[in-house]
């Protein structure tokens, strides 16, 4: 402002402000902008402003907007109901596809003609009832979506049309279908997907969608010149002895398709958005496929958002990673791309007026390419860097995103798994596992039942023991599931001989997991008897209720073997357990100058093996 | 998390447990003027032992110890994505080096 107003000439000069406006910045601003036009800084210093000079604000709202400031500017309200899509398409056409583009102008023609053929049937279709998205999207944002995806299709080498005119026209008819259905239909819940698919095949009766499936279960393999199911793609699930449990993966359907989607849009350099709820496996295809691409040329730029993440943080948290091209330009080294992936992006706490502050300066990074550094407050320039986000959608301590910022995005929803994609998931996990150490056949026989009935209780607990503001951690999700599973691969073959002792140890693990949460005895007795009814109906087993929730609980731990090669075990001799606890703790008063003296008494018994489980 | 009436012995068990299996047993230490950049330093310290000496740490906070929102935001990170933003500068990334 300052240099524009001791400037000269007769040239105008704009200032954009682009972002929130709420009651308390602008207030400062009166003064400049009604018939005064002299802006009066905090240090008393005035500047006149010269009458070229103009002011532009730039804001998805005026919900906070005080009056004073509302009478002071002229409004212009611009509609997407009024610009359309077809502007956006046609520029999008022209500007990626030039004349000297070698696309065939009959395809060009076929694109577009498809485009005012199908797209607002689309658009009506996911605007209805009783089709409903966990984020909400725009209209502009979905062609957008589909657009990107197209565009990469037809811009690769690889997945370039080629052949003669009639291959060529069905190729590109399958094609258009296929970003169709993943740019209008990615972002809807899982349910208004199956609405979406009769939609799709009534338009593309040409793209020939086999019957079975809907239609976001295929992909279009190119060399066949058909529709063939995702799951055709899935590698069977290997277990590998050394991995760490968290690293284990099992490829689905659902994680090649998402996993395959963030590789392409990756590539053409377009921000993404997966929701979903939690533990679908959002970060973890992600992840996975972010740490895939990293073995080639890529630099995962990670990031972590709560409730406290402010913008300084989020920006010092980018900035860290970026290099340093050029004065003016951030990016990556030559030869690399950076993804900035951010993990619950609408975590931040929204402040009085409605405002994300770390969000505002994420939408500057994709919508306009750059950052302010905080120093000088010189613009920065960022290449080659795309932006992943990911977050649940809002409830609870997740906001709704800005609509300036989530437009920017090709959103993904990810379905919730079905019970029996769980199934199969962890009874892979666990059956590999049995299988390569060897454990005995009678007990590697019951992987099904140990899976279906951690899979039945967790489904059950999550239905009947809701979160209450008094039990507000009585929140359930598929992590406790894989938990159980978890603690299964901590034992060892020679200390779960016989399938009584796998069928206490899971009880054990499911115990730890689901029943240590709980906080009264009417909620403890009910998982008693949960589980108790399952040993009964599943394991079909006789271990009496007395035996494991009795006077003495079923108690597993490596306390009796922890010098030896820490074996995870039943333990069933309670004075040799209480004996090698006095034991310790006698150690420990030895090595120490603070004496600790402890009474082993049942519950602090099972208090402590509690917490060497999770320390283990 | 430990979750139970004051006095019912939650950190005298963790002490014996994490004894147990030869892990340090750290806490932060509250003084007068505890500040973000004491905590800061804690964090850094912790992770130079665990993650560059390579030694096995059982990190504990109580209730009491949480003085500022920003140390949980610090936890949060650690626990998601293993590291702090912005923790360590220039000499201490030499050293690490």
């Amino acid at each position: 402002m300052r240099n524009g107003a001791g400037g000269s000439g007769e040239d105008r000069e704009w200032t954009v402000f682009d972002g929130p406006v709420d009651a308390l910045w602008i207030e400062n601003m009166n003064t400049v902008l009604d018939d005064n036009m002299t802006l009066c800084l905090a240090n008393g210093q005035r500047i006149k402003l010269r009458p070229e000079m103009r002011m532009l604000f730039e804001v998805n709202d005026l919900r906070v907007a005080s009056p004073a400031t509302v009478s002071r500017c002229g409004m212009v309200y611009l509609t997407q109901e009024e610009l359309g899509w077809e502007p956006y398409v046609k520029t999008w056409m022209t500007t990626k596809f030039p004349d000297d583009y070698p696309l065939n102008p009959v395809n060009k023609e076929y694109i577009m003609e498809q485009f005012e053929g199908t797209i607002n049937i689309g658009l009506d279709k996911v605007r209805s009832y009783p089709l409903t998205e966990p984020i909400k999207t725009d209209n502009l944002q979905l062609v957008r979506s589909m657009c990107n995806i197209l565009e990469i299709f037809l811009k690769d080498p690889k997945t370039q049309i080629k052949g003669d005119d009639t291959t060529q026209k069905k190729d590109l008819c399958a094609i258009f279908a296929f970003a169709y259905t993943f740019g209008l239909g990615s972002g809807l819940s899982d349910k208004s997907k199956d609405y979406f698919d009769s939609t799709v095949r009534e338009q593309f009766k040409a793209a020939s969608y086999p019957a079975g499936f809907t239609v976001f279960d295929y992909y279009f393999n190119q060399k066949e010149h058909c529709f063939k199911p995702w799951s055709e793609k899935v590698r069977d699930f290997e277990f590998v002895k050394e991995k760490p449990f968290f690293d284990i993966m099992v490829e689905t359907d659902i994680t090649y398709k998402h996993g395959y989607f963030l590789e392409l849009l990756l590539g053409g350099g377009k921000p993404i958005f997966f929701t979903g709820e939690t533990g679908v496996g959002k970060s973890v295809v992600i992840q996975n496929t972010l740490n895939r691409l990293a073995e080639k040329d890529l630099v995962p730029i990670n990031l972590n958002f709560s409730a406290q993440t402010d913008s300084k943080r989020t920006q010092d948290s980018i900035g860290d990673k970026l290099e340093n091209i050029s004065r003016k330009v951030l990016g990556a080294l030559a030869g690399k791309r950076n993804a900035v992936f951010v993990d619950d992006i609408n975590m931040p706490m929204v402040e009085t007026y409605g405002a994300q502050p770390p969000i505002e300066l994420l939408r500057l990074l994709v919508d306009r390419g750059g950052l302010y550094e905080r120093a000088e407050w010189e613009w920065k320039e960022v290449t080659n860097t795309t932006l992943i986000a990911c977050a649940a959608p809002p409830l609870g301590g997740r906001s709704p995103l800005c609509p300036r910022f989530s437009t920017n995005f090709n959103l993904f929803c990810l379905p919730e798994a079905t019970e029996g994609l769980l199934g199969t998931i962890f009874t892979s996990i666990l059956g590999g596992f049995l299988k390569s150490w060897n454990f005995a056949e009678p007990v590697q026989g019951l992987k099904d039942m140990i899976v279906g009935s951690t899979i039945e209780i967790y489904t059950k607990i999550s239905k009947e023991l809701r979160a209450t503001p008094s039990k507000f951690h009585y929140s359930f999700n598929l992590r406790d599931v894989s938990k159980v599973v978890q603690g299964i691969l901590m034992t060892k073959n020679v200390s779960i001989s016989n399938p009584d002792v796998a069928t206490k140890l899971w009880v054990n693990e499911a115990c730890r997991v689901f029943q240590d949460r709980l906080t009264d005895e009417e909620d403890r007795e009910w998982f008693v008897n949960e589980i108790m009814e399952l040993l009964s109906r599943t394991f079909k087993c006789n271990i009496e209720k007395d035996d494991i929730f009795g006077s003495t609980k079923v108690k597993f731990g490596d306390i009796l073997k922890i010098d030896a090669g820490r074996v995870y075990e039943e333990i069933r001799d309670q004075s040799k357990l209480i004996k090698a606890l006095e034991g310790q703790l006698e150690d420990y008063n030895d090595a120490s100058t603070n004496k600790m003296n402890l009474v082993f008494f049942e519950d602090a018994v099972l208090h402590i093996l509690r917490i060497m489980r999770s320390l283990r | 998390m430990l979750i139970g009436v004051g006095g019912s012995g939650k950190q005298s068990l963790v002490r014996l447990a994490s004894f147990m299996y030869e892990f340090k047993f750290k806490q932060i230490e509250i003084k007068k003027d505890y500040k973000e950049k004491d905590f800061n330093e804690f964090i850094k310290e912790l992770m130079m032992e665990s993650g560059v000496m390579g030694k096995e740490i059982a990190f504990t906070m109580t209730d009491s110890q949480i003085l500022k929102e920003s140390f949980l935001e610090d936890i949060n990170n650690i626990l998601n994505t293993g590291e702090v933003p912005n923790l360590m500068i220039g000499e201490d990334k030499d050293y690490i080096n």
